[in-house]
């Protein structure tokens, strides 16, 4: 009885989108705790029902909040035993910041109010030296897997041009070189990212990207990489640290550095390899660093872990507003634990030796 | 100030490449305990002057103050929902001590604690007060509570503004807008630094469903034309209530609704949103997250002021109509919910009556229904 109900109401968009549910399972979503407490854990149609209207959120929008979304997609949700939900992690920070779980977010949801806004998300990477031979890889695995369906920017740092390969790209889709100077240490060339992703954004990328993401070369996507991530500023947690006590992160610990951070202190450890967010935050954020990094320079100290002890030093007092799991930035020699649902982005094994200096 | 001593100490000892004994003499003691008191106050200097600041001013109000009262104007204003948050973002915290969060230790695994679109719901144990706050008040935020004394209704004036003074927004800068029609019978209640009174004048309405309903006409009107010179936030909540616990800044966001408290574990078909379709509040049984109470909603002064707009707009339409729609403005607040979905959500802890008595998941019962008698207070 309750199918003639449902019927009565615009049957076809309604059945063509419930099919497209039952053909598409979603097991890991279903919460196991929530289907024995009389939630709707189970696949039952009032859970997988969906033909919400249009719809926007303020700020979801990150100041896009004028515009409302076209089209029908949106996917309504079971009330309190929602099917989207972790319960062996946290998802959110004490300051109230989501941390991105695969089963945390819908994605269809999310589609369906960013698709409209045409926005154009960059990537920076750095490409110097030996470092050339992850760009194949990298994109390649970026044009099937970063932000499908979305306009993307990849901007390659590099001190050699012409072998960075051609890669074939999706529509809207588009890459430019972007020449620097290469360092003589492999640290150095690290470190002036910072202000070379600031520059860059200063005088580039500010005209053609909404947001933008700074992310390591050598490495590969395995899974899906969507606008779940899109925030003002985002941080992903480092795979090598979400599990240990403060006191053993390796942060900066001398007190001299800019980068200090003392044993008592600390949320996480945040990964140099990942950060993002609006092109205005990742700005002043590029900057800020780039300054503790300069001040250290004028000490003659360099930090523990290089920018990587910058950022964390920044985002310690400056906290982000998203956090990604170690699902975003993985680690492929440490085997996958459970809370690890996904892999979508992870190191190239490599000889550092050989492609250093 | 303890870290500073140990390094102070530690880089004096490594110094020394004997042990101990023998080494220290009384000589050694009173140097080492001279440089440690000068290393403390150093230390204490540091700190001091080197404190907070913001770096990017306070937006809200300057680009605010050159607004007109045209409407379309106030539409092309520059979004203040962004500029609260990116404000945020180049908050720079002082030194706190807390725990530190753990990865793998959910802060409460009996709730819900996010939508699948992001939003927080706000429960006890999930967030930091000292950090939310520091945000805050490094913002100089300005908090609107709204809240409607008409006819009989001032008579909970006294008790509402009381526990506000104890439990809402403490610390911060506060205006309360009290909507009345008896601007005489508004209680002098003393009042903490920072914290103001404003009495609007407003009408009445014969029948308790239209004072209801007219709220939101009523706030997006003085939206426009006072909160976005005033406050960064505009709080709305019945009057017939009493704060029992801290309502504080965790609940700001752009656009945050309360989970009412008869419904959180209900299934969406038993929500009582508005089924007749001719109604413009209408949700089929098929669509809805949640069942949000009209009792309790807010947001940045831009959002709430398009969502009274919205919701005002649809009861006119309904009133053209001649239909009004079962729970009145909650209803279309709960169809405004469905296609703009809030950034944040308040649990229960937030709307509670203790008529319903205790629950488990409710660790904190912080806005409490004042127990009233209906025939005697409403249409007099």
């Amino acid at each position: 009885h309750k199918l003639e109900q449902l019927w009565g109401l615009e049957a076809s968009p309604w059945l063509s989108v419930a099919c497209m549910l039952w053909a598409c399972p979603m097991p890991a979503s279903y919460d196991r705790a929530c289907s024995g407490a009389g939630g709707s854990g189970g696949l039952s149609i009032s859970a997988l029902c969906c033909s919400c209207g249009q719809w926007n959120s303020p700020h979801l929008f990150h100041g896009y909040t004028g515009l409302r979304p076209k089209g029908t997609v949106s996917f309504c949700l079971p009330p309190f035993s929602s099917s989207f939900r972790r319960l062996d992690v946290l998802t959110l920070t004490p300051w109230l910041a989501p941390i991105v779980w695969e089963g945390t977010f819908n994605s269809e949801l999310l589609d369906s109010a960013y698709k409209p806004l045409n926005l154009t998300i960059g990537v920076t990477a750095f490409a110097i030296g030996k470092y050339t031979m992850f760009v194949g890889r990298f994109v390649e695995s970026a044009e099937k897997l970063f932000m499908k369906g979305y306009r993307v920017n990849y901007y390659i740092f590099t001190n050699d041009p012409q072998v960075i390969p051609r890669v074939q790209l999706q529509p809207g889709r588009s890459l430019s070189i972007v020449p620097i100077k290469k360092y003589s240490h492999w640290q150095e060339i690290s470190m002036r990212r910072m202000e070379a992703i600031n520059r860059h954004i200063a005088e580039v990328s500010h005209r053609e990207v909404n947001y933008l993401f700074c992310l390591d070369i050598d490495m590969v996507f395995h899974n899906p990489w969507g606008v779940e991530t899109l925030g003002e500023m985002v941080a992903a947690i480092h795979p090598g640290y979400y599990n240990v006590p403060r006191s053993q992160f390796p942060y900066e610990r001398r007190s001299s550095s800019a980068a200090f951070i003392p044993d008592s202190q600390g949320d996480f450890y945040y990964a140099g390899a990942v950060f993002g967010g609006l092109l205005k935050q990742v700005y002043e954020f590029t900057r800020a660093c780039h300054m503790t990094i300069l001040a250290d320079k004028a000490n003659g100290i360099m930090a523990a872990w290089q920018e990587e002890s910058h950022l964390n030093k920044r985002f310690f007092s400056h906290k982000p507003s998203k956090l990604l799991s170690p699902e975003y930035v993985w680690d492929d020699t440490k085997p996958k634990p459970p809370e690890v649902r996904l892999i979508r982005f992870s190191t190239v094994n490599k000889d550092y030796k050989e492609i250093r200096d | 100030m303890c870290l500073y001593q140990t390094a102070c100490l530690q880089s004096l000892r490594n110094g020394k490449t004997g042990g101990v004994k023998g080494y220290f003499t009384k000589r050694h003691l009173y140097v080492i305990g001279c440089t440690t008191l000068l290393c403390f106050s150093f230390g204490y200097l540091w700190n001091t002057s080197n404190g907070t600041w913001l770096d990017t001013p306070i937006k809200i109000s300057s680009t605010m103050s050159s607004n007109t009262q045209d409407l379309d104007d106030f539409h092309k204003i520059k979004q203040p929902s962004n500029h609260i948050l990116e404000d945020l973002l180049q908050i720079e915290l002082p030194r706190m001590i807390y725990t530190k969060p753990q990865i793998l230790k959910p802060s409460r695994s009996d709730v819900l604690l996010m939508t699948p679109w992001f939003a927080p719901i706000v429960w006890e144990g999930t967030y930091n007060s000292e950090i939310l706050n520091e945000q805050f008040r490094q913002r100089n935020v300005t908090v609107g509570l709204t809240v409607f004394a008409i006819k009989k209704y001032v008579a909970f004036l006294n008790k509402f503004l009381e526990t506000a003074e104890t439990y809402f927004m403490v610390g911060h800068r506060v205006n309360y807008y009290i909507f009345t029609d008896r601007p005489e019978e508004v209680p002098k209640v003393p009042l903490k630094e920072g914290r103001n009174v404003v009495v609007l004048q407003v009408q009445n309405y014969p029948r308790w469903q239209e004072i209801s309903m007219r709220r939101m006409e009523m706030i997006n009107s003085f939206s426009q034309q006072r909160f976005i010179n005033e406050v960064s936030y505009v709080v709305c909540v019945d009057v017939d209530m009493r704060f029992n616990d801290q309502v504080g800044v965790e609940i700001l966001s752009d656009l945050f609704g309360t989970l009412h408290p008869g419904f959180y574990a209900a299934e969406r078909q038993s929500f009582t949103y508005e089924r007749r379709p001719a109604s413009q509040a209408y949700v089929p049984r098929d669509e809805g997250d949640f069942y949000y109470a009209g009792g309790f909603f807010g947001g940045t002064v831009m959002e709430v002021y398009k969502l009274t707009k919205k919701c005002h707009e649809a009861i006119m339409m309904d009133k053209a109509k001649g239909i009004e729609a079962i729970w009145q403005e909650e209803s279309h607040l709960n169809k405004y919910f469905v296609y703009h979905k809030p950034t944040k959500i308040l649990s229960p802890e937030y709307l509670w009556d203790d008529n319903m008595g205790r629950r488990e998941i409710l660790k904190k019962r912080r806005f409490l229904a004042v127990p009233k008698n209906h025939a005697a207070i409403r249409n007099k």
